[in-house]
């Protein structure tokens, strides 16, 4: 069963980027790389909103050419590239990365479309607004929640706009040397 | 060395207002475990006035055990600066610190004993980790998203890093973690 499943990297109170959008707070050890590219691996497409899809489309189509391109960045980048891309938006009028669609309504309809079809799993990783607009949709299959060892105090939050209780199942747990915990929540 | 300790439950997108609205089948054997681990590890208690004034009315006089017990005969120090009294039921546990916070939880500190820990009291917890006053800060995060209510950090701290010093999970899902400021 394909589920649609939401990376994001929070500090400990609930923010995934600063006031202005700086992620330098985020920490990413090797075995935190290697993780996410083990689930990265588990999906064949990625789902962004605009801004977020935006900013990748300028980064990735050459990041595994740039002469200090890490091993992640070069892992990710050919996950990415190949990846099919759905980029939810009203108002982009084009996509130019290699295998994208723009979606510009029935998203609900067409992610149940999506999740009949054979495939691997649909993966969002950012995309803070849309991420919430799929929350509150009931969208969102699995939640994998990297929590930071900082409470940043002001800052874009992961949670916002929730009208009723979301009940999750914690599936499993696990923390890195950094100090980061991985949670890893299914819908309950 | 006592260390001054906060533990709170916590929904995943950080409520801690009216956990029993959203805590349902959440205290199974791992949870009592860590419960009761907490209790006896705090020999001296600090209370915010809110959580003082909703709890001196309902603890002195329950019989929730071992719950009741631990917080009524504990001692408890109430932290604010508009009260002039504090009263829990017929018990002479309580009392209240209305000057510098940083020099009562110091002289506290030196004396010998377990560790000084909040119950409640977000306003409280927030204010000893911002002030550099907090040794331990232990997050019981729920597997729900609540929406709505007061939150542990209400968006205007400064940033804080943070050690991971503990982590566990109950087999009901609830996270268990403890940070010490870095």
């Amino acid at each position: 069963m394909r589920n649609v499943i939401l990376l994001m990297h929070m500090s400990l109170d609930g923010f995934v980027a600063g006031p202005d959008g700086e992620m330098d707070w985020i920490q990413l050890d090797e075995q935190l790389f290697d993780d996410v590219a083990a689930l990265t691996n588990t999906a064949d497409t990625a789902l962004f909103g605009r801004v977020t899809y935006q900013m990748m489309e300028g980064y990735w189509p050459t990041a595994a050419q740039s002469p200090t391109a890490s091993k992640h960045d070069i892992e990710h980048a050919h996950w990415v590239n190949s990846a099919s891309k759905l980029v939810f938006s009203r108002t982009l009028e084009q996509a130019t990365w290699a295998n994208s669609r723009i979606v510009r309504d029935n998203i609900p309809e067409e992610i149940a479309r999506l999740k009949q079809q054979p495939g691997k799993h649909l993966l969002m990783i950012g995309s803070t607004r849309t991420a919430q607009a799929f929350m509150q949709l009931g969208l969102i299959d699995e939640y994998r929640l990297n929590v930071n060892p900082v409470v940043l105090g002001r800052g874009i939050p992961l949670f916002a706009g929730m009208q009723d209780t979301l009940k999750l199942q914690l599936v499993q747990s696990k923390a890195y040397g950094s100090g980061v915990v991985g949670l890893h929540y299914r819908k309950g | 060395m006592r260390k001054v300790t906060s533990g709170h439950f916590i929904s995943l997108d950080g409520v801690t207002e009216a956990p029993y609205e959203w805590q349902f089948d959440i205290f199974d054997d791992d949870m009592m475990a860590a419960m009761t681990d907490h209790i006896n590890a705090v020999d001296t208690i600090l209370l915010g006035r809110v959580t003082y004034q909703d709890w001196a009315a309902y603890w002195p006089t329950s019989t929730d055990e071992p719950y009741a017990s631990h917080i009524n005969t504990t001692p408890k120090y109430v932290v604010s600066t508009t009260l002039d009294t504090v009263e829990w039921g017929t018990y002479q546990t309580i009392n209240l610190i209305k000057g510098n916070l940083a020099d009562a939880l110091g002289r506290l500190k030196q004396q010998p004993g377990k560790n000084i820990g909040t119950a409640g009291s977000p306003t409280l917890a927030r204010r000893l980790l911002q002030a550099g006053l907090l040794d331990e800060l232990t997050l019981m995060i729920h597997p729900v998203v609540v929406g709505k209510g007061r939150r542990l950090f209400e968006g205007d701290e400064a940033l804080q890093r943070m050690k991971l010093v503990a982590s566990t999970i109950t087999k009901s899902g609830v996270a268990i973690l403890t940070y010490r400021p870095a």
